[in-house]
């Protein structure tokens, strides 16, 4: 039945990444890497913010699946990075 | 053949063959419920189509974003970014549309008609304007069916014991105990709230109307917003905001039987709801939880 705070959640995500682009873009310090870890962080505040506290209705436990997924890219990203920053050959 | 045409000549048969009155009322009766029945299923199919399609829309301009991305190498960062957040986007509402849907204008229509025949029942019976939850032992339905909505003949009656809740019209040998038992509204609501609450719902008075409130505000949807005060043992007053089902005070409304049936069943005494109007533009109630404290209990037990 319920879609109005559906609607909401994902409006608010909308906005954050629109805004996040338009923030890095000015800032000239738009890379797609950071794009997606501002809009992680994002959509976990997001995700935290509008929990409610003792009760957890049935589209808002789908939600972990989108976190865990975003957080495999996440980890695949710092692993990435870590490998570029250690000296070559030893790994 | 128009629907009203079969109707005229279904009155006009019944009339020439004499068939009762009853017969006809149940017959246009029963075409309504299909009628309404499949009024709804469509209505949820073309609510669910419409996510579906802004969720594919959205997919569909995040990959043509990112399409201009391989092309236009200047501006490629900015094109794969944006096209990047209308796929997810797209995935995010695919992904949260609901499985059915109906508008709450369609249930507080369905509510409103039951609402309206059982409070009919209630004064052709000449009963008390006072609502009852009654927790009973949970049975072969489990907790969703355990509470009853009694509504007594007398002012000063007392809720019956045993088995004389499980039947519609409750009659005893004690004229106090008289009165209506009704399965609440909320029976099957407080299921899915029972599924819905983080851990186990909680039986500590403090904590459980928080949950009450959030099930209302959160997971039902039911109410814009809500306020709880614990007054005292024994007393609970919750505010309601912006129903989304009509006005609260209606008889056994979703909000005050959800809010009974959790206390009663949590409380496992039975507790008295009591609706207040705060101002006429139906947005705003004060929904009164009251029920007989442990310590007065023991006392006139004793």
């Amino acid at each position: 039945m319920s879609t109005a705070r559906r609607q909401r959640f994902v409006l608010g995500q909308a906005v954050w990444m629109l805004g996040t682009l338009l923030v890095l873009a000015a800032l000239s310090a738009l890379s797609l890497e950071l794009f997606f870890v501002c809009s992680l962080i994002g959509f976990l505040v997001i995700v935290e913010l509008t929990a409610p506290f003792t009760v957890t209705p049935e589209w808002r436990s789908r939600l972990k699946w989108v976190v865990l997924a975003g957080l495999a890219v996440f980890g695949y990203i710092v692993v990435r990075r870590i490998l570029e920053i250690l000296p070559p050959g030893l790994v | 053949m128009s629907r009203s045409d079969l109707r005229s000549d279904d009155e006009s048969e019944a009339a020439v063959s004499g068939v009762n009155d009853g017969d006809v009322v149940a017959g246009e009766l029963a075409a309504l419920r299909e009628e309404n029945e499949r009024l709804r299923k469509e209505f949820a199919r073309a609510r669910q189509s419409q996510y579906r399609q802004s969720a594919a829309t959205l997919f569909g301009i995040g990959v043509l974003v990112f399409a201009a991305g391989i092309v236009v190498e200047s501006a490629r960062t900015v094109l794969f970014a944006l096209g990047g957040t209308g796929v997810f986007l797209g995935v995010l509402i695919y992904f949260l549309t609901p499985e059915r849907f109906i508008s709450a204008s369609v249930g507080e229509a369905v509510y409103a008609s039951l609402a309206r025949n059982e409070a009919q029942v209630i004064e052709e019976l000449g009963l008390e304007d006072e609502w009852v939850y009654v927790p009973r032992d949970a049975g072969s339905e489990g907790s969703a069916g355990a509470v009853r909505l009694f509504v007594p003949q007398h002012a000063d009656s007392e809720v019956p014991d045993g088995d004389a809740l499980d039947t519609l019209f409750v009659v005893t040998d004690d004229g106090r105990r008289q009165g209506v038992a009704f399965r609440p509204t909320a029976a099957e609501l407080y299921a899915d709230f029972e599924q819905a609450v983080t851990g186990e719902s909680s039986t500590e008075l403090s904590v459980l109307v928080t949950e009450l409130r959030d099930a209302l505000v959160e997971q039902f949807e039911l109410v814009e917003s809500s306020q709880v005060d614990i007054h005292s043992e024994g007393r609970v007053v919750f505010r309601i905001q912006e129903s989304t089902m009509g006005r609260v005070d209606q008889f056994d409304h979703p909000v005050m039987s959800l809010l009974g049936v959790g206390l009663g069943q949590a409380i496992g005494q039975p507790v008295t709801v009591e609706i207040t109007a705060i101002d006429d533009v139906e947005s705003e109630f004060i929904v009164t939880c009251t029920w007989e404290p442990a310590d007065e209990r023991a006392v006139n037990t004793d």
